[in-house]
């Protein structure tokens, strides 16, 4: 090695410097480095070019530099955590969990903390009644869901001696559809059940992922409820909470289970104490009598319950909706809610029929035992077989509800003929549904292409059970509409002018938002739980508009209230919530953005923290209006209207329903979809997924005479069904899809008119006919 | 050094770790990090000082709650990106709401509304960036600082950051050129997987 001068070969190889400059070089080679570089300036140059972060050595100069200010330091971030409720903080030998209970520390590295005997591994989910832990019981080697009492709860020795009571009556149950409790006790002075611990998620998450679900897999999954239930109300126990919550489906195997028996007793009571006649629970899934408030609660109405989740299921709506659960108990009482079938057309007469006996408002009228009812959902669990094969070739997995106990024999043969058309099915993927009476297979050409629901030998039959159900109803209504109004005041005066904050109520959370909603119908001052403040009315309404914070309400209200939103809010779509926004493409022109926004999108917005939206419909309308007036002025507007149709070949006809109303229709001129999967705009109306929209947005409008008969079809339909979706008109009268919409719009002072849920957005653009110079 | 080293290399990265909702040292971590970085960059935009804390709060908590949920798939964005994304929105919101005060909803003046809002475009991405690099080196060499031998470090320090020339902070230190060429590397290594640490 000569002095001074490198010469290249005596200098190490450049790979090995580089190798060297990110300190991935053995120490041996990193020695050599170093001696050649005590000597080799070309070489240095080389080293501090492959050098990690070299590019951004001004900024490392800043961040140690810049020192955080006052304001810096005076923020408690590590104090935000723990407001968030995002973990659980350890002190003092003692661990707090999210929603204030204190527990021991653990003894074992690993564990979050220790219950008596139990090492809590996790927290699995929180309720209004408690929380549930994961924990590991070592003397038994095994996993238990450790349900504690919610500490809000443990000062009341009441609700304590309720909660031990009710789950030492639920720990006599074993059942293979009931989870079996193990234990329970109290640990130091936190009541505690031990409950077998089940590897899988609440049916709440599976609506909320999948329905409408098949019709065969929510029999299937109603049915095993039915027999866990049946089980229980011959021990005399009656659930009082039949909710998805409270079904667990096991990830091996699909096994339905049922928890929490007789525990919702225990909140009520804690309620009672503040507040006489005041009902808790979910209120989406009561039966009439528990949200008139009775106390005496026979097995009927956990029926009914099932009723309700199994509505959920088929139609993913719920039949009850409401802005508040005072709304919803009166509309409970009332029985007012919709045909399953007008939601959703596609499920099986008879299938409607059964959830129509199971929620009569009458317990009377109800199925009298879970048996009873569990055996009219059997042949849908096993009728649906072509669709429930199709599934499971499709997705190579388990056929839903395949454990239902294969019961007779239409489980297993296949005609392999459509009994509609009789033409012959050439393999069971060709089979898209099955007569709604009988179950026999119908091939697709007849399902879908002409709409058929009926086998040869069943279709009259049909339409004789239908008018037949139509004069059933009216004798119903017109008994009923007598009582209801006497039982919607008293509920209303029960629930109205209610002053309560989460501590005094001693609830949880979640009970405590909907005494907090009754409240606000009333005068009301409510504490927030969250935060403790106090809230005046107007400033509640406000927080909750917040998206973050109507997040949390979502959170907090479960996954039900989620959909019940928005369809109140906006009775055009279910599970679409509307919201306009400033602002607009390119930004060129001052422009109004309206959109629609599934709840996925409402969700990816709260995400990104958008919330300067108004979220009502009126406040949707009173845009559109705005932008109307400005337009007729000749003002340079151009409405642009993002939205999310059903599919894409409906993508203009909610645009047409809110631009028509507004007059909008005549300026329409193009019609651009926002295509997720492609990532942008596309404008070319040659595209096939624009093409039908384009077909859809300049429909000819429809004449007088069409438009009246159309009218009068609707009119006679909601009167049988209790409400009908956009697409059902469309296709039964061979509708465009704006056209339909058009006659909804006629109709919908009205009401009742519903549309099945949507997926995808899309974009209408509007403007005024007389285009003002540029 | 070696032990850092290990320990450094084999703990899971920050937002990896905040998958698990009990492990409270990284949460605050978290929120320690890029708190201030959000207060920073607010002011940065042009939040006056009285509102950044209230809209830097507003800020975390929506990033707390989401965090458990956020995706990590970097083809859907990155967490930098999503960041800013929820900071420039509460910023814009911040503004419209400070417009909107004087006069109600209606009318023409939506239309100045509109137009007057801070556009994504005009450099608040790039003082975005640049804030989040100070900020994660700061973090970085918080935690590489202490792991590393004092002499190691001070050549560092000398010879990148107060940008000396080699041989004299060799002499200075009492080490050779060369030396003080692998204390540069070996730092920069540390703190760019530190970096790596607490961004993905």
């Amino acid at each position: 090695m000569s002095e001074g001068s490198p010469q290249d070969d005596a200098c190490v190889p450049e790979e090995l410097i580089r190798r060297a400059a990110c300190d991935e070089a053995s120490p041996q080679e990193a020695d050599r480095v170093a001696r050649h570089l005590d000597e080799c300036e070309e070489c240095r140059r080389r080293f501090d070019r492959a050098l990690p972060l070299s590019d951004q050595v001004d900024r490392l100069r800043e961040a140690t530099t810049v020192a955080p200010d006052a304001q810096e330091q005076d923020m408690d971030w590590s104090g935000m955590v723990e407001r968030a409720g995002v973990t659980v903080v350890a002190q003092a030998g003692r661990v707090t969990l999210p929603n204030g209970l204190v527990l021991e520390s653990p003894r074992h590295e690993g564990y979050l903390a220790r219950l008596g005997s139990f090492d809590v591994v996790s927290v699995v989910g929180q309720g209004g009644m408690g929380i549930v832990l994961r924990a590991y019981e070592e003397a038994l080697d095994r996993h238990v869901a450790l349900k504690v009492m919610s500490p809000r709860l443990l000062y009341d020795e009441q609700a304590r001696q309720r909660f031990l009571r009710e789950a030492r009556a639920a720990a006599r149950l074993n059942h293979p559809n009931i989870v079996t409790i193990h234990a329970v006790g109290e640990a130091g002075s936190v009541p505690y059940i031990a409950m077998e611990f089940i590897e899988g998620e609440s049916l709440g998450a599976v609506i909320d992922r999948e329905a409408p679900m098949d019709a065969g897999r929510a029999a299937g999954i109603a049915r095993e409820m039915l027999l866990g239930l049946e089980h229980a109300h011959r021990a005399g126990i009656v659930h009082r909470d039949v909710k998805p919550g409270n079904v667990i489906i096991g990830t091996e195997g699909g096994r339905v289970k049922i928890t929490d028996f007789g525990l919702a007793r225990g909140v009520a009571d804690a309620v009672r104490l503040t507040r006489e006649g005041t009902t808790t629970g979910t209120p989406w899934y009561m039966s009439p009598e528990q949200a008139r408030g009775a106390r005496d609660l026979d097995a009927r109405s956990d029926l009914f319950s099932v009723g309700v989740v199994l509505f959920e299921m088929l139609t993913g709506a719920l039949p009850f909706p409401g802005e508040s659960s005072t709304e919803v108990m009166r509309k409970i009482a009332r029985g007012e809610g919709p045909d399953v079938r007008a939601l959703r057309p596609s499920v099986p007469f008879e299938l409607a029929g059964v959830v129509r006996r199971a929620m009569e408002r009458s317990p009377r009228r109800r199925y009298q035992t879970a048996t009873e009812f569990a055996g009219d959902l059997e042949r849908f669990v096993t009728a649906s077989r072509t669709t429930v094969h199709r599934e499971a070739v499709a997705s190579q997995g388990r056929g839903p509800g395949a454990e239902g106990g294969g019961s007779g024999s239409s489980g297993t043969t296949f005609s392999g003929r459509c009994s509609a058309c009789s033409g012959v099915i050439v393999s069971q993927l060709s089979a898209a549904g099955a007569c709604e009476v009988c179950g026999e297979p119908i091939c697709s050409t007849c399902w879908q292409a002409r709409g058929v629901r009926h086998c040869a030998e069943h279709a009259e039959q049909a339409k004789a059970g239908e008018g037949a159900r139509l004069a059933e109803r009216l004798e119903r209504t017109a008994e009923e509409s007598k009582t209801a109004g006497a039982e919607a005041a008293a509920a209303a005066t029960a629930e109205g002018g209610a002053v309560v904050s989460a501590r005094e109520a001693r609830v949880g959370e979640q009970t405590f938002l909907r005494l907090a909603e009754s409240a606000l119908e009333g005068l009301g001052e409510v504490v927030d739980p969250l935060s403790g403040e106090r809230l005046s009315v107007r400033s509640w309404a406000g927080l909750a508009q917040r998206t973050d914070r109507a997040a949390e309400l979502r959170d907090a209200l479960g996954p039900s209230r989620r959909r019940t939103e928005a369809t109140d809010q906006f009775p055009v779509g279910a599970g679409v919530v509307y919201q306009v926004r400033r602002g607009g493409l390119g930004r060129r022109r001052p422009s109004l953005v309206v959109e629609a926004r599934s709840l996925t999108h409402l969700e990816r917005f709260a995400r990104d923290g958008h919330d300067d939206a108004p979220s009502s419909r009126t406040e949707l309308e009173a845009l559109l209006n705005e932008a109307a007036r400005a337009a007729a002025a000749g003002a340079e507007w151009h409405l642009v209207i993002a939205y999310s149709p059903t599919g894409w070949d409906a993508a203009a006809r909610d645009l047409a329903v809110a631009g028509g109303r507004q007059g909008f229709r005549d300026r329409l001129v193009s019609v651009v979809l926002f295509d997720h999967e492609r990532g942008g705009f596309i404008y070319d109306e040659t595209d096939e997924k624009l093409a039908p929209c384009v077909r859809e947005a300049f429909a000819p409008t429809l004449d007088r005479a069409a438009l009246q008969e159309a009218q009068r079809f609707a009119r006679d339909y909601v009167e049988l069904h209790g409400s009908i979706s956009l697409d059902h008109l469309a296709e039964e009268l061979g509708l465009s899809r704006v056209n339909a919409a058009r006659v909804l719009d006629s109709l919908s002072g009205e009401g009742g008119f519903v549309l099945e849920q949507m997926a995808g957005v899309g974009v209408v653009l509007y403007r005024p006919t007389h285009r003002p110079p540029e | 050094m070696g032990a850092g080293q290990h320990e450094l290399g084999t703990r899971p990265s920050l937002l990896l770790r905040l998958r698990d909702p009990r492990d409270a040292e990284s949460w605050r971590e978290f929120a320690e990090l890029y708190g201030p970085l959000v207060l920073r960059y607010l002011r940065r935009i042009g939040v006056s000082g009285d509102d950044a804390p209230d809209v830097a709060q507003e800020v975390m908590q929506i990033v707390l709650k989401q965090m458990p949920r956020f995706d990590y798939d970097p083809a859907k964005g990155t967490f930098r990106g999503w960041l800013y994304t929820v900071t420039t929105n509460r910023a814009r919101r911040f503004f419209a709401r400070q417009r909107r005060r004087p006069p109600a909803r209606g009318g023409t003046s939506n239309v100045e509304m509109v137009e007057g809002l801070p556009d994504a475009g005009a450099g608040m991405e790039e003082k975005w960036e640049r804030e989040w690099q100070v900020r994660c080196l700061q973090a970085a060499i918080a935690t590489v600082r202490p792991r590393v031998k004092g002499t190691t470090w001070r050549a560092f320090e000398m010879a990148v950051l107060e940008d000396r020339p080699p041989a004299e902070v060799a002499r200075e230190l009492g080490m050779s050129i060369g030396q003080v060429y692998v204390s540069k590397s070996r730092v920069l290594k540390r703190l760019s997987e530190a970096v790596e640490m607490v961004t993905t």
